[in-house]
């Protein structure tokens, strides 16, 4: 195990380990007895080349350069192309409510670094009440990115989901058998499930105490997502803010969910809808049922709203989970 | 051996996205075919909908509450044996980050 990873205690017959990444934490579970350094070997390569393209708190990445560049079209490497195209093809599918044209409603809101380096208690302006610019204002042929000047993007609401399942794939087939990648809690598997299932734990917080508030379900579906605005918080002239941007205001979404767990056939799937939901509300359910997923909700007061597959099973048991419509 | 660094995006299509779907449909058939209490889970093949329900709180169900469905879950992801969910560590915890 290299010296970034720390073991984690993954369940009977499974291993896993855990590091820092991406502004948040990084999780491997394999069988006992595969290959799990060599996976993490892999992996460290793996997220520091995703780091390098889409990190916006970084100077030096990719995306902080194309933010910075005010000509209108630029080449992309690989990398951050396919991450931008996939955050355009999924605001497309939510109308627009996961839109990685919030950069600069993020940084007026006081997200301008990294999380854990930011001040919890800002005194800086109010943000402005704005719509983002759009996400139909972006343009991707290729690798060829062409979009107004000043626009700054932010690939924080698909990318890590993106990765999450790119890399269950990769490691699966590394260790020949059944993986699972959490990148913030955005959990993707592949191969066959480990006896027993995957046993996954939903909480508002990834990093939440086994205590916290929430359900303990055997994940079937390949992909399990949840969004919250519990998390990322902070205060800035007087006002409550979070890491979810409505796209149609520029401000902290402020609708009746505070977590949403979505499981899908990809982890990209269940966290676009997640998102969709909390920043969407009505648009985002409508989302959800018209996309044969399954999903729980939280709403503000702690009422929990289940739809899916999910319906059938509500908070207490069997807590079989997978894509698709209850019986 | 290593895979390699992916050099390239990804290659999706419809076609994959479907037979993933695909995949878990097949498997959760296998399962009401064999698991040992799939009566429970054919119930809950999909299928059919439902209304959402609403729960009152957000109880922290564990996974072995209730034997039979419990049984049927562990069936359903391959085991084919009735495992002892309850005592099943979650390997990771999904939310907010």
């Amino acid at each position: 195990m290299t010296r970034r990873w720390r073991p984690i205690d993954a369940g009977p017959g499974l291993v896993g380990a855990r590091r820092t990444a991406l502004g948040t934490s990084a999780q491997v579970v394999v069988p006992a007895g595969a290959a799990l350094a060599a996976s993490l070997q892999w992996l460290d390569r793996w997220l520091d080349q995703a780091d390098c393209a889409a990190n916006r708190f970084r100077p030096d990445s990719e995306i902080s350069r194309l933010n910075s560049n005010r000509a209108e079209e630029r080449e992309l490497g690989w990398r951050l192309a396919d991450l931008l195209q996939a955050s355009l093809f999924w605001a497309r599918r939510t109308h627009g409510l996961v839109d990685p044209t919030v950069g600069a409603a993020l940084i007026a809101a006081g997200y301008d670094g990294d999380f854990g380096e930011m001040a919890r208690v800002q005194t800086g302006p109010r943000p402005p009440r704005a719509a983002v610019p759009g996400w139909w204002r972006v343009t991707l042929e290729g690798t060829r990115v062409t979009r107004p000047p000043g626009v700054v993007l932010d690939l924080g609401a698909t990318a890590k989901a993106q990765l999450a399942d790119e890399a269950a794939r990769a490691i699966s087939q590394l260790v020949g058998g059944p993986a699972l990648i959490s990148l913030g809690g955005d959990i993707a598997t592949a191969g066959p499930a480990p006896p027993g299932g995957w046993v996954v734990r939903i909480a508002d917080d990834h990093q939440a105490s086994a205590g916290a508030p929430g359900q303990t379900i055997v994940l079937v579906a390949p992909a399990l997502a949840t969004s919250s605005t519990t998390v990322r918080r902070w205060r800035r002239a007087g006002l409550a803010m979070h890491h979810l941007i409505d796209p149609s205001t520029g401000l902290p979404a402020d609708g009746a969910w505070r977590t949403v767990s979505v499981a899908a056939a990809t982890c990209l799937e269940a966290n676009a809808l997640a998102t969709a939901t909390l920043v969407g509300g009505r648009v985002g359910l409508a989302l959800i049922e018209g996309s044969g997923v399954s999903a729980r909700l939280v709403a503000r007061d702690g009422r929990v709203l289940h739809l899916g597959a999910w319906a059938r099973f509500g908070e207490e048991s069997p807590p079989l989970i997978w894509p698709g419509a209850a019986a | 051996m290593l895979p390699e660094l992916p050099s390239g995006p990804a290659q999706r299509s419809r076609g994959e996205s479907l037979l993933r779907r695909l995949t878990i449909w097949a498997g959760l058939g296998v399962m009401v075919a064999t698991g040992a209490a799939g009566a429970a889970v054919a119930h809950a093949i999909p299928g059919r909908t439902a209304a959402p329900t609403v729960a009152s709180a957000s109880g922290t169900a564990s996974v072995g509450r209730g034997s039979a469905t419990g049984t049927s879950a562990s069936a359903g992801v391959g085991q084919g044996t009735a495992a002892a969910p309850s005592a099943a560590t979650p390997a990771v915890t999904s939310g907010g980050s």
